[in-house]
């Protein structure tokens, strides 16, 4: 079976961080070639963790590892003029540059887009930055933290608050605002790839980090686009949304959401149907919404001593949704994933053995596998810079 | 531009319904492709409810057509839709295309190039595959929840986080798919699974645990390796200021932008160490400067300054973004009630290239006619005859 869907394709990224290598990554992930520039130096993501024994190293980040799994890598000091001269002779036959540098930074290089379409008219070239290349917020720097917090999605990841105060609008745990502009990026550059049959031409594509959050809080941005006033973050200012409760277990925590009465139904059958289910404030589920705290908390009582797993497993074969709150521990021993075989083992010339979240799908017809480790700094030197020379 | 949008001659057969396979389905029409949304009144897309604004920014630029798939001619109807058509998305529990006839070996007998994306929550094979998923609950059961939250605090469920994102990267993977047939003539069957491609977002957590047997836990809006990095009140209602220092140099910019040199090399906060080590006190001092302060003030002198900052934003605030607006970001549509809307596009530009073809979201049933007729020949009155039999339904 064919190696991938793309693997006539290209791929040459300039890329820091999570958001060009991620998109890299997933273009590579389905089959593309992938060259990783880096600067002397090395992708700033190396010298970010974690660690193995909290021990900073730039072959063994966890995050690097995983973000640049199947590329080859060199190192190009784009200060000098003839490295510069290398990357522009790489990109004469790539199909593909992705990259994250801020806005001019490579036209000041004379790496611009107009610079590389001229010697290679069918490249397609994506930039991703944080506000786009228009518009008065085109040369502010931004990190996840402020891409996150600028999309509208801040105020709902901690839902109804007590105090407003003391619990802040929140980003999402990890670098989630980086991850989402990658992914939006990988979308762009296969569609600008499409239109290429049309127009025989590849094209620069704008991808704006902001705006692909802002596609994130899609239902309160169209409440707002229905003239729809943004409410209180204040707990119980706001109509309550889906019937979802994260429960306390002796082990962790359970979420549940029988939403639907008969999974309301069944949920009180694995309770043991108590006697507080039969009561009117509980009766329909627009009552069990409007008294939702005080189900939640006799809801928390019953399953605080038991095992997130059992809740799990008991909820499901009765057709209620429910699914452990899982740490990283859980999911990489989860018979779920395990048998799809997601995680992949891969082998590092420094680092240890590591699973490896590998590619979240199957095709009837390409085989989809991680191919190789992330490079060690300037490893494919030799081999992709030499015939160049 | 007079340029041919990506997409175009793609046809697409949309079983999907709510968030995730509609947010797929609707970039995929935006970038040139015709979409044919399946619907029924029997089961409409629960996101029409009310006065379905969800469902207008979801189902931008799609034909609706009625098919009542509990009837047998409605389900041979659909299957010549597919036998005309490039790609079948669905987001039923495992077995139930299946089970209607539908599925991915019966479809190839029609259209032997399909490609055919069957989205779930767990994937459909491996032991828990019948599961009951909702978006939410994937967002509990990858760990996403797990590292989101209050410093030191209780898992959150965050909103509707992987629905919208996985509707994206199902995007990726059909014109990907689409790229791989222009070269083979095959098409693919695919098996995705959205906790899946959450984990694969989650890489600090997996190999931190990986590594050093260690679990995180929600850190609120701080961050494991820079300092100051948090949000900082202003004054005015519940507003909030984003502040990321990244470098000595964007320390010592926002030191000076306070009118605060002195903490420069002040030993509690002079290097990276010594600032996450005090990060409450630091933290309080750059919340003595932000609070008498606009969110909009903090953010234009700081980022004159070239440290990263930004308000927290609302929808409203987003929706307001004059910024958004200078990108072209939104455009104006009609709604189904004839009211004037303005909905966000695409979050890419093509320099140079086409618009995104954003058209208004169809009422119900609202292309029936249009494709039976032109798609599949039937007449008027075989129509009609459909929609007494609520076949057309």
């Amino acid at each position: 079976m064919p190696l991938g869907l793309l693997s006539d394709l290209k791929v040459v990224e300039y890329g820091h961080h999570i958001s060009a290598p991620f998109c890299a990554k997933l273009l590579g992930d389905f089959g593309a070639r992938v060259v990783k520039v880096e600067d002397p130096e090395g992708d700033v993501a190396r010298r970010l963790g974690p660690f193995p024994g909290d021990v900073s190293h730039p072959e063994k980040s966890g995050l690097f590892l995983t973000l640049n799994t199947g590329k080859r890598g060199v190192t190009l000091d784009l200060n000098a003029r003839q490295d510069r001269e290398l990357l522009l002779r790489i990109l004469d036959t790539a199909d593909i540059f992705v990259e994250n540098s801020p806005p001019g930074m490579l036209d000041a290089l004379a790496l611009g887009y107009e610079t590389l379409s001229q010697r290679n008219p069918r490249l397609v070239v994506t930039s991703i930055t944080p506000f786009g290349l228009s518009g008065p917020r085109r040369d502010y720097e931004a990190t996840d933290l402020v891409t996150f917090h600028m999309s509208g999605y801040a105020p709902i990841v901690p839902g109804g608050v007590d105090d407003l105060a003391e619990e802040p609008p929140l980003r999402a745990g990890g670098h989630q605002a980086e991850f989402v502009a990658g992914v939006s990026a990988a979308t762009a550059t296969m569609m600008a790839i499409s239109m290429r049959a049309f127009t025989n031409r590849g094209t620069h594509v704008d991808l704006s980090a902001q705006e692909a959050m802002v596609m994130m809080p899609q239902g309160a941005i169209t409440n707002a686009a229905f003239g729809r006033g943004t409410t209180s973050r204040l707990r119980g200012a706001a109509a309550p949304g889906a019937l979802l409760a994260i429960l306390p277990t002796s082990d962790g925590y359970v979420a549940i959401s029988p939403r639907e009465d008969h999974q309301w139904l069944a949920w009180l059958g694995l309770m043991a149907n108590p006697s507080w289910g039969s009561e009117e404030r509980f009766k329909t589920r627009q009552d069990r919404q409007r008294n939702w705290p005080e189900l939640v908390k006799l809801l928390a009582d019953w399953t605080a001593p038991q095992k997130k797993q059992d809740i799990y497993r008991n909820a499901q074969a009765a057709h209620v949704p429910a699914f452990p709150v899982n740490t990283a521990a859980d999911i990489l021993q989860s018979p779920q994933l395990q048998s799809r075989g997601f995680f992949q083992w891969l082998d590092h010339p420094v680092a240890e053995k590591l699973p490896y979240p590998g590619i979240p799908l199957t095709f009837s017809n390409a085989d989809l596998e991680i191919q190789c480790p992330a490079p060690t700094l300037g490893q494919h030197n030799q081999e992709v810079l030499g015939p160049l020379i | 531009m007079g340029d041919p949008l990506p997409l175009k001659g793609i046809r697409v057969v949309d079983f999907s319904w709510i968030i995730a396979g509609p947010t797929c389905t609707r970039i995929l029409a935006l970038m040139g492709a015709e979409v044919l949304k399946v619907e029924s009144q029997r089961r409409p897309d629960p996101s029409r409810a009310g006065d379905g604004a969800g469902f207008h920014f979801l189902n931008q630029s799609k034909k609706s057509v009625a098919l009542n798939l509990s009837t047998t001619r409605g389900l041979e109807l659909a299957k010549e839709l597919v036998s005309l058509s490039d790609v079948v998305i669905e987001n039923f529990a495992t077995g139930v295309i299946e089970r209607l006839g539908l599925g991915y070996d019966v479809l190839t007998t029609l259209r032997p190039d399909l490609i055919m994306l069957a989205s779930s929550g767990l994937g459909h094979t491996g032991p828990d595959r019948d599961h009951v998923a909702y978006g939410t609950l994937l967002q509990c059961f990858t760990g996403w929840s797990t590292l989101t939250g209050y410093p030191g605090g209780r898992p959150v469920t965050g909103g509707a986080w992987s629905d919208p994102i996985t509707g994206m990267l199902q995007a990726f993977i059909i014109v990907s798919a689409l790229y791989h047939r222009t070269r083979t003539g095959q098409g693919q069957y695919v098996d995705f699974s959205m906790a899946e491609a959450m984990c694969t977002m989650l890489p600090e957590a997996i190999m931190e645990f990986a590594m050093n047997g260690r679990i995180l836990i929600p850190a609120g809006n701080d961050d494991s390796v820079y300092a100051p990095h948090d949000l900082y009140p202003c004054c005015g209602d519940d507003r909030w200021v984003a502040i990321v220092v990244t470098s000595e140099k964007q320390w010592h910019s926002l030191c000076s932008t306070m009118g605060r040199l002195d903490l420069v090399n002040d030993r509690r906060f002079s290097d990276l160490e010594g600032r996450r080590t005090n990060k409450a006190e630091l933290d309080h001092i750059i919340g003595q400067w932000t609070q008498v302060l606009t969110d909009g003030e903090v953010t234009r002198r700081l980022q004159a300054a070239g440290v990263p900052a930004g308000p927290s934003m609302n929808a409203t605030d987003v929706f307001n973004d004059p910024h958004l607006e200078a990108r072209g970001f939104f455009q104006t549509h009609i709604g189904l009630e004839g009211q004037t809307i303005r909905l966000p596009g695409l979050p890419w530009h093509f320099l140079p290239g086409p618009q995104p073809d954003a058209r208004q979201a169809p009422a119900l049933g609202q292309h029936s006619r249009h494709v039976l007729g032109d798609l599949l020949g039937l007449s008027g009155e075989e129509i009609q005859a459909l929609v007494k039999q609520q076949v057309v339904y």
